[in-house]
């Protein structure tokens, strides 16, 4: 995070801190007389105040991760100026000249303090290194516990006495009055140090160390420890392990089935056995150490040290995975409460801001009414416009126009602070959009542009600058939510309240913590407010003529809120939870099925409101009933249903209604089912013209020169269609021997389907499907010759008989 | 809990405390509420075309669960809505 902008300071302390090491407090260096002293200690002091404002920042700011590479490095320099207390330790000597001054009683009493702020840190870093971790793998706890139980126990020692040395200090500072002394570097030096340390660090250092206490006697802590000693099984049985100079064998099916760290033990039995038979011995250097093996067995040493290998590194995987994902969730939580204050603080600077900008405001629009008097002067600009002032109410508004500056200087540097564009003006919230989709479309370009360093350095760029513009949006419109609440005279602690439920209201409408009615008041009032709060700025904003919109701002809380209401139940009794939720075996299938149930039913649903979704109280068999209004009344005299919806407003009209704008999809209503026509396929069409083409074209037809390409123009009575197409008398039913097509009415115009078309049956059932009514066939008359002569009859109930092969027109 | 999608399968507790399990049919987004059209299905996950229902989807206390339309208005107006869209979807499969 911020502590990047640190670096070229903490580079130059770390130097400093090597020249102290190095020229300073080499053996050579000599602290004889008092300018020794203070020529020591001026530089010392330097770097201690350099070092205390670089890491106390550090403290508040870092990630823990952070936090934990820079103690380490805080801890080493303790190290080194632990190494130049000892160094001077015997000082008092030196100045003991001092007069009337018992040097040598404040200097324990501070060496005291500065010791035990010493351990503190140390065993501050200790704990970081293993607080965190340590309930998921008290391994890490037992491998530092050394180290902390001797911290601990050197501040517990230390305790009184700082306590002691710290009266001591206070009651010295009193009395001092040796001009000489004040001159001392040391001393104020010191004694500021040691001051802070009791108003801050010694304090939490004493509240950190009594949690830690309390933290390790909790039984939660004690379980998991021991819960987790006994859980390490590395119990094996040695009878599985087959080490003898006639044979040497793993027992695989063994290793199978025992844990990690049993098989890492099993190895280094195995090893050690090895190592122990007898033979030609030969020297090998195994980490550094000389092995001495027989040669005969080296080969099966090597293969265990290697399986011993991969067991370690798997268990050593296996715990810093859980140690990662532990640190990793304690990292992400420790950003979100930073980032949660971060935001908290940049709304209550805003809200300040907002103020004394508005107060700016209105006293040159007061000032404005006279302008033209001496009473007014022009004192400043604001955003490009000339801002007035009564003289009378100068002092005011210097007081707020220095407030006002001086915030909008904390507020960009808090947004440096913590990574944030700045945005101060809500008109320029409402145009992130655009910004965003700019930084959008820039990293879209680049990321088409190749892999270069160069390349990626700039898409890395934009995306930080789009991550720190959305940070800059999400703080901006928590501070204009807070400034809206505070508008209705709400407290602060309320005004914060509200504007972190508008901005995760879903974390509300979770919440056990409120009931349901609870949760409809809190989101109500919001909404409620957001909506007055706009309206006014609209009226507001109108008669300015202003483009500002400050609903643009709290649309988003605003749609969020009326979303999260929205999701609370209207009734709990008429609420049923969701067990489990599951992908269906076949998501095609399921649809096909879906598709061709709930059409109609959704349909009738919304046809007849009558018609509904009705629970059997009885036997929970629940159903949809589709009925016509009609039915209802017999519906509600069921005893055992439930309606739940009934209302006799509507009937087919209504559906048809729906449609009107596509009089393709005209409906039919037909023994209480609706259908819906459907066009004929082009394709279709298509191939019926050219086979009746071919009909006109073919040189054997009977039909004559009159039946032309619209020849298919049937009439319902086979005399007049005979007549019509110039057929014989003897043309008639009695005389036909196979029927060729049959001919339907269909949408105004007849159509016919004949027998050799290659869909001809599905052809049927999909136009009869939609409407389409038989109204005779073309038959094949006996008489015939080759190909037989043909012509219309009228009949509705005829059917393809055959379709004789080869016969195909 | 995973997402509800389209046909998938939900298991719903009743008032009589038993288990059913219902096929997301539709789903519509409208005026800032979830609705769900749900059919219910056997093991075999065949569905039983009596029992249809239009639910909205709601939390309560944190739980997933889906709330029986009572207002009439509403039934009628998202059933409206559900038909629209399951005849787009009919069409769309007979074009494809």
């Amino acid at each position: 995070m911020n502590i990047e902008i640190y670096n070229e300071r903490v580079a130059k302390l770390q130097l400093s801190i090597r020249n102290l090491e190095k020229n300073i407090m080499n053996p050579i260096t000599k602290v004889d007389t008092l300018a020794d002293f203070n020529a020591l200690f001026k530089e010392t002091k330097k770097i201690v105040e350099e070092y205390r404002d670089i890491f106390e920042n550090m403290k508040t700011e870092a990630s823990q991760e952070q936090l934990l590479k820079y103690l380490e490095k805080e801890n080493n320099f303790l190290e080194i100026f632990w190494k130049f207390l000892n160094k001077i330790n015997h000082y008092h000597d030196v100045i003991r000249f001092v007069p009337n001054y018992n040097i040598k009683k404040e200097w324990t009493s501070l060496y005291t303090i500065l010791e035990y702020h010493f351990y503190a840190e140390k065993m501050k870093y200790a704990l970081e290194k293993t607080m965190s971790p340590l309930m998921k793998n008290p391994k890490i706890y037992r491998d530092n516990s050394e180290e902390i139980n001797y911290l601990k126990e050197k501040i517990q020692n230390l305790e009184p006495q700082v306590d002691n040395a710290l009266w001591e200090i206070e009651n010295l500072e009193k009395a001092e009055t040796d001009e000489n002394l004040r001159e001392l570097d040391l001393m104020n030096g010191f004694i500021d140090t040691a001051k802070l340390r009791n108003e801050t660090m010694y304090k939490k250092m004493k509240e950190t160390i009594e949690s830690i206490d309390f933290f390790l006697d909790t039984e939660d802590f004690k379980d998991t420890f021991e819960k987790t000693e006994e859980t390490v099984d590395n119990n094996i049985d040695e009878n599985f392990i087959e080490v003898t100079e006639e044979k040497i064998s793993l027992n695989k099916e063994y290793l199978d089935k025992i844990s990690l760290p049993a098989k890492i033990k099993y190895m280094n039995v195995m090893i050690e056995k090895i190592e122990n038979l007898p033979g030609k011995k030969m020297i090998i250097t195994h980490k550094g150490e000389k092995i001495k093996i027989a040669k005969k067995y080296l080969g099966w040493w090597i293969e265990c040290q290697k399986k011993l290998k991969q067991y370690t590194e798997q268990f050593e995987l296996e715990i810093e995975g859980k140690e990662a994902i532990s640190l990793v969730t304690e990292i992400e939580k420790e950003e979100q409460e930073r980032e949660k204050q971060a935001k908290e603080k940049y709304a209550d600077l805003y809200m300040d801001y907002k103020y004394a900008q508005n107060e700016i405001l209105r006293l040159s629009i007061e000032a404005k009414k006279y302008l033209n008097t001496k009473e007014v002067i022009a004192v400043a600009s604001l955003n490009g416009e000339p801002i007035y002032v009564k003289k009378e109410n100068l002092e005011h508004f210097n007081r707020n126009f220095m407030n006002y500056k001086k915030i909008q200087l904390e507020l960009q540097k808090m947004a440096t602070r913590n990574h944030i564009e700045v945005i101060e003006e809500q008109n320029l919230i409402n145009d992130l959009s655009d910004v965003e989709e700019n930084l959008y479309e820039q990293i879209h370009f680049l990321q088409n542009q190749g892999q270069s360093a160069e390349v990626l350095e700039k898409i890395e760029s934009l995306k930080s600058k789009l991550y720190n513009l959305n940070k800059g949006k999400k703080f901006a419109l928590y501070a204009n939510l807070k400034v809206m609440f505070k508008t209705f005279a709400f407290t602060n602690d309320m005004s914060t309240y509200l504007s972190n439920i508008s901005e995760d209201p879903e974390k509300l409408v979770n919440s056990k913590e409120y009931t349901l009615e609870e949760k409809r008041d809190i989101l109500t009032n919001i909404l409620e407010k957001i909506e007055e709060f706009s309206s006014k700025a609209h009226e507001k904003s109108k008669d300015k003529k202003e483009k500002i919109s400050n609903f643009g701002v709290l649309k988003k809380p605003f749609e969020k809120v009326k979303k999260s209401l929205n999701l609370l139940p209207k009734n709990l009794n008429n609420v049923f939870k969701i067990k489990n939720t599951r992908d269906s075996k076949s998501k095609k299938i399921m649809a096909f099925k879906v598709a061709a149930t709930a059409v109609a039913a959704a349909g009738m649903v919304c046809l007849t409101s009558d018609s509904v979704s009705i629970m059997n109280k009885q036997n929970t068999k629940a159903e949809v009933v589709y009925e016509e209004s009609s039915t209802v009344e017999t519906a509600t005299e069921t005893e055992d249903l439930e309606i739940i919806n009934a209302k006799e407003d509507t009937n087919l009209n209504d559906l048809k209604e729906l449609f009107k704008e596509e009089p393709k999809n005209d409906l039919i209503e037909e023994n209480n089912l609706v259908y819906r026509k459907i066009e004929i396929p082009k394709s279709f069409q298509e191939q019926q013209k050219e086979v009746e083409f071919e009909i006109n074209n073919n040189e054997n037809h009977y039909f004559g020169e009159e039946f032309t390409t619209d020849g298919d123009i049937y009439q319902n009575q086979d005399d007049l269609a005979n007549n019509e197409n110039k057929l014989s008398s003897y043309f008639d039913n009695t005389s036909i021997r196979t029927v060729e097509g049959i001919v339907y009415n269909y949408n105004g115009s007849n159509i016919t389907i004949f027998s050799y078309q290659p869909d001809a049956e599905a052809t049927i059932k999909a136009i009869e499907n939609n409407g389409a009514k038989q109204i005779g066939y073309v038959g094949k008359n006996e008489q015939g010759m080759n190909n037989g002569y043909e012509g219309f009859f009228a009949d509705e109930n005829v059917h393809f008989v055959v379709k004789e092969e080869g016969k195909n027109r | 809990m995973e997402k509800i999608e389209l046909y998938k399968i939900l298991t719903i507790e009743d008032e009589n405390k038993e288990d059913k399990d219902y096929t997301v049919a539709n789903i519509l987004d409208y005026k800032d509420t979830t609705y769900l059209y749900l059919i219910e299905v056997d093991k075999e996950e065949n569905l039983i075309e009596t029992n249809q229902m239009i639910v909205k989807l709601v939390k309560n206390n944190g739980e997933e669960s889906v709330e029986k339309l009572t207002d009439p208005e509403e039934i009628k107006e998202t059933a409206r809505l559900f038909y629209e869209l399951f005849k787009k979807t009919v069409l769309e499969e007979n074009e494809s």
